[in-house]
């Protein structure tokens, strides 16, 4: 095994990963005025997978695995299989809301575990269970 | 030296196998791209030996980057970097002409591995 000291990004990871998240917040407003735009549906869908694969990279599991369950949630609404209306939408920010302070506790603590996503992770898949039998 | 270029929407990414490469002391980082398009361009400027593709990015897809590369240089050398659950993209980038894998989280190992194996 060769040696390689990943915490040394830590900065930079928490840099890119806000900018992310603000990026999110923006595209979020702009699909809640056009919910079927698939432009802004695949660029939100590709911010999360990015952001995933870097949490993972840095071993932020917690992180990666609830960015993880955001994509696949992303994933079924771009592929029209469950309509972004408010409902959603509100839980999405909600999500973004969490990676965010997960951020902040990163950026002090190096650890991803001191933020619950239990609540708000089951939030998400309630919501899209129901937008999914509705549609 | 072994010239390669790096393809990654995340400048993070780029920075993680842009150092897993430098610290080994063969290889030689001739550009960055982080849009498919930016990787076609770079790749006809550069010709590198090697590239690293990520798969989900601007504009298209590291696909559409993998089919313009091979149609220009159909001995292209372009490892995939993707993400656990997109096998079927992945087989899809390599009958397209791509020559390897890697699934992120990236371990430095594996990426050596797999780039001996492509280079050979």
């Amino acid at each position: 095994m060769t040696e390689f000291d990943i915490s040394k990004f830590k900065d930079m990871y928490i840099s890119e990963a806000r900018e992310y998240l603000t990026n999110l917040n923006n595209l979020l407003l702009q699909l809640e005025k056009q919910p079927q735009n698939l432009e802004v549906l695949n660029e939100i869908f590709r911010i999360a997978h990015t952001l995933k694969g870097m949490s993972a990279t840095m071993g932020f599991n917690n992180t990666a695995q609830f960015t993880h369950q955001i994509e696949t949630s992303l994933d079924l609404l771009r592929k029209q299989e469950v309509v972004a209306d408010s409902d959603v939408i509100s839980v999405l920010f909600k999500c973004f809301d969490t990676l965010e302070k997960i951020m902040e506790d990163i950026a002090s603590s190096s650890t991803d575990l001191n933020i619950s996503t239990e609540d708000i992770s089951k939030e998400l898949k309630s919501v899209i269970e129901l937008k999914k039998k509705v549609k | 030296m072994v010239k390669v270029l790096i393809v990654d929407d995340s400048k993070f990414a780029r920075m993680i196998i842009r150092k897993m490469l430098e610290e080994t002391g063969e290889f030689e980082i001739v550009d960055e791209a982080e849009t498919d398009i930016q990787a076609i361009e770079k790749y006809k400027t550069h010709k590198p030996d090697l590239v690293t593709m990520d798969i989900i990015m601007p504009v298209e897809s590291g696909l559409n980057a993998v089919k313009e590369i091979i149609t220009f240089d159909p001995q292209a050398k372009i490892i995939m970097v993707s993400a656990m659950g997109q096998e079927k993209i992945l087989e899809e980038a390599m009958n397209l002409g791509a020559k390897g894998f890697v699934v992120k989280p990236v371990n430095k190992d594996a990426l050596l591995t797999e780039i001996k194996k492509v280079l050979k």
